[in-house]
């Protein structure tokens, strides 16, 4: 089972150490939160960008209007506020995720 | 100008390292993530393990225990892994596993793990080869207990 959520690439960093792949690091935002999401397999996703995020890697781009779309059925459903404090909080994607999949 | 949590994060995917895109690519639909509360049992002792778990935040203290008597181990901390015997088909944890602070960890069941290196042997040699060093760690460890 795994559980994604796409977020905006707000800055991108180049460690400049192997210690993950490249390793590119970025800055990401999901609705107001921001988290450090490993870039490595999206080599072509920039700053601007929205990127599918799982479990701490972004695996793929997602059209901006696909993002948004999914971000207004989060506020639709009043899921977007459990959505930050769970990313606050560290609590993580999961729980949240699944609710809204079951909905 | 590095934030230093990007650093940090790097340091907690080392598991990972050496991983190549693609292989990735096998592993990260397996995953999911988990979340502990201080003072929560991650593990017993003897529980079969059913997760590889990748500890991303906080810290899990390894303990020994028989009967009243509980002899700390070794204490993990992010970037370290644990139920290495989720890796093996009838795995038990060796050790008792608990929460010092809250824990976020990244769990890969281990019966879709080890299905996907036998897909892929060479992901496996290379998971195969960093579980080996996590037991070398816990003997070491336990060696370590049982000289004191």
């Amino acid at each position: 089972m795994s559980f994604t959520l796409p977020g905006k690439i707000l800055e991108e960093h180049d460690l400049k150490v192997r210690s993950v792949f490249g390793p590119r690091l970025g800055l990401v935002e999901f609705g107001g939160t921001c988290r450090p999401i490993i870039l490595d397999l999206v080599p072509d996703a920039h700053v601007g960008n929205y990127v599918r995020v799982q479990v701490g890697f972004a695996t793929g781009i997602v059209p901006e209007e696909e993002a948004l779309r999914e971000y207004a059925v989060f506020r639709e459903t009043g899921s977007m506020k459990d959505i930050e404090r769970d990313l606050e909080a560290e609590e993580a994607l999961p729980e949240t995720v699944r609710r809204l999949k079951k909905r | 100008m590095i934030p230093p949590q990007f650093l940090e994060m790097a340091h907690a995917y080392r598991l990972l390292c050496g991983l190549a895109p693609d292989q990735l690519r096998k592993l990260l639909p397996l995953a999911g993530e988990r979340q502990y509360a201080k003072g929560e049992i991650v593990l017993r002792e003897g529980d079969k393990s059913a997760y590889l778990s990748l500890i991303v935040s906080g810290e899990v203290i390894l303990e020994k225990v028989q009967g009243d008597e509980v002899t700390p181990v070794q204490t993990l901390r992010a970037g370290e892994a644990m139920g290495w015997s989720a890796f093996t088909e009838d795995g038990h944890a060796q050790f008792r596993a608990q929460a010092l602070s809250p824990v976020s960890t990244i769990v890969f069941p281990g019966d879709r793990l080890r299905e996907a290196c036998d897909r892929d042997p060479a992901m496996g040699y290379h998971l195969t080869k960093h579980l080996l060093q996590v037991v070398t760690e816990r003997l070491d460890a336990a060696r370590e207990q049982a000289k004191l």
